[in-house]
């Protein structure tokens, strides 16, 4: 097994009645920007916390760096950055103050704390008070705070919540850049569009279980592509393809969908019509996008 | 140890420009401010006790720390400690801490130890505040007792005493408000408490209340009913001032210890 730097086993946690999180398996490999992707409610943060130690889980395990979380809380989050649901961060005080009473708390330097801003692009608005930020500054030097640990992994919970376009790009453009600073990102979202140009792997929750996991392309290659037809006799076209083997919809209309993977199964599929006499007037080769599969996947 | 250091270090700059820190300057200024305006109305009661106490010094004193050790201190412990809180429920700053490689021991420590130099800070502040409306008294009232030199190192144990006898208070307090976010449950809490001491006192169960210790190790209500100034009388109420330090420190302890084994939501 290739050395994954976030394993879970099993790892389940209940609210009550309520599941939140139930049996996943998930495995982060080192050097990856992997993006958790499920709707609101999925189950995203809860599953962060048990990362973190900050709930334990009902059942189950979390490994990172190989090693359990139990019993090496503070070893392993030594090599850590968070940034859950929102920023942390003390609105009275300036965003240099902000860092600062974390540097003191894990005894960084000041050099990696203007680092820190220097990464995140606040160091013109260091000296203001955190409550004059914006939305998308309050929600980098969140990021600010994860990265002054100087971590091997970063884990963030929705980066992009709550911000503009302008926001969600900047945000981006700075996570992009953190696997050639030898980071491991672990972020989730509730949009695959925001986190798809990003992603080498994705895992996919809903209600607490995971749908899918592994890279964009065997996202990609799970995907059914479709011929769509269009006939001037629908039912005789459909018997002579379904007897050629082929699966079909139809929709009793002028239109059939057809199971197909490429273009040569679709010059076949044209080919055995026009030889039965039927007359094709459309033929498309669908691809679905990622968010139909997205939308699929967590309907 | 070493991350007790490092999280107080990072709690001495969150004090920065916050009205908990300016309030233990405020508080003990508006007690001092009170009495002295009540000093117009009450001088020759004030003369007539002081005689009974042999010194206007000492009766000033003990009069201004009746008010603020029995209703003022655990109300300014409320205060103090729900602010402190607030600063991290308001900012979600828990789920942020404990995610660090840092004790949760030392985090929650911190938070204690801040709330307690506090009201070091306002113990403090009043003893001076005491000193210093004393020496503008000689102007203002002479004939009143003090012109004579003020007894500095009883005035500076009253006090200690005082601070001493309310690091329960400040335990308790501290885990009521991290433990619940709404600023309103702490207060409540605290309130009601301190209300109760008020009745609490007067019973033979006083020294058994931590929201009474503070006043019972300042004035002495304890050895005996009413009567102030147990200094003259050379008790120290030894008790009290064990179960209101010590006892704070290991409710402290106790506090951290389910604190840090919550879930962080
Ligand atoms: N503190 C809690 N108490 C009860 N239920 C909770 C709590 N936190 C989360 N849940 C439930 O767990 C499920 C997953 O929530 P969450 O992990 O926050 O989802 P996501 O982050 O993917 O939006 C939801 O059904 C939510 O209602
Ligand atoms: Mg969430």
């Amino acid at each position: 097994m290739a050395a994954q730097l976030i394993q879970t086993v099993n790892l389940t946690r209940r609210f009550g009645d309520v599941l939140a999180v139930n049996g996943l398996e998930l495995a982060v490999p080192q050097g990856s920007i992997y993006a958790f992707l499920g709707p609101n409610g999925a189950g995203k943060t809860t599953t962060i916390r048990m990362l973190l130690g900050l709930i334990r889980p009902t059942e189950g395990d979390v490994h990172l760096f190989g090693q359990s979380l139990r019993g090496n809380r503070k070893n392993i989050l030594r090599k850590v950055g968070a940034l859950v649901e929102g920023p942390s961060l003390y609105p009275h005080l300036t965003g240099r103050e902000n860092l600062e009473l974390t540097r003191r708390l894990i005894d960084a330097t000041t050099a990696q704390r203007d680092r820190a801003l220097h990464i995140v692009k606040l160091v013109d608005a260091a000296d203001r008070p955190a409550r004059t930020y914006s939305t998308g500054m309050k929600q980098r030097l969140g990021l600010a705070l994860a990265l002054l640990v100087d971590p091997e992994l970063l884990i963030l919970d929705e980066p992009t919540n709550g911000l503009d376009p302008a926001g969600i790009h900047e945000m981006r453009d700075l996570i992009c850049g953190l696997p050639a600073q030898g980071i491991t990102v672990f972020l989730s979202s509730h949009l695959l569009s925001e986190v798809e140009q990003v992603a080498t792997h994705i895992g996919i929750i809903q209600q607490g279980q995971l749908r899918f996991q592994g890279t964009l392309d065997e996202l990609h290659a799970q995907m059914d592509t479709q011929l769509t037809l269009e006939v001037d006799q629908p039912q005789r076209a459909k018997s002579v393809l379904a007897a050629a083997g082929w699966q079909v919809k139809s929709n009793g209309g002028h239109r059939l969908v057809v199971d197909a993977n490429n273009l040569s199964d679709a010059s076949m599929i044209n080919a055995q019509l026009t030889q039965s006499g039927i007359n094709v007037y459309h033929i498309n080769l669908e691809q679905p996008t990622l968010e139909d599969m997205f939308l699929s996947l967590t309907a | 140890m070493k991350d007790i250091t490092h999280a107080l270090h990072a709690e001495l700059l969150k004090t920065k420009r916050t009205l908990a820190f300016w309030l233990t300057l405020i508080a003990p200024a508006v007690v001092i401010s009170l009495q002295v305006a009540m000093m117009w109305d009450q001088y020759s009661y004030h003369l007539e006790q002081s005689k009974l106490f042999g010194s206007a010094w000492v009766f000033y004193t003990q009069q201004t720390l009746v008010i603020w050790s029995l209703l003022m201190l655990p109300l300014f412990v409320t205060l103090e400690t729900a602010l402190v809180a607030q600063w991290e429920h308001h900012s979600h700053q828990w789920k942020h801490l404990f995610a660090l490689p840092v004790s949760r021991g030392a985090l929650y420590a911190a938070k204690y130890l801040c709330g307690v130099a506090f009201i070091g800070l306002s113990c403090a502040v009043l003893i001076a505040l005491i000193l210093l409306s004393g020496l503008g008294f000689r102007w203002v009232f002479p004939g009143l007792g003090f012109e004579v030199a003020p007894p500095l190192g009883e005035m500076a144990l009253y006090g200690l005493l005082m601070f001493l006898g309310s690091w329960l208070v400040i335990a308790i307090q501290t885990w009521v408000a991290q433990r619940w976010s709404n600023f309103a449950v702490a207060c409540s809490v605290g309130i009601a408490l301190t209300v109760a001491s008020v009745i609490v006192i007067q019973s033979k169960y006083a020294g058994f209340y931590p929201y009474t210790l503070p006043a019972l190790v300042a004035n002495g209500f304890s050895e005996n009913i009413g009567a102030l100034n147990f200094f003259a009388e050379g008790v120290l109420p030894v008790k009290e001032l064990l179960f209101g330090s010590i006892g704070g420190l290991i409710a402290a302890v106790i506090g951290g210890w389910h604190f840090v084994r919550r879930d962080v939501l």
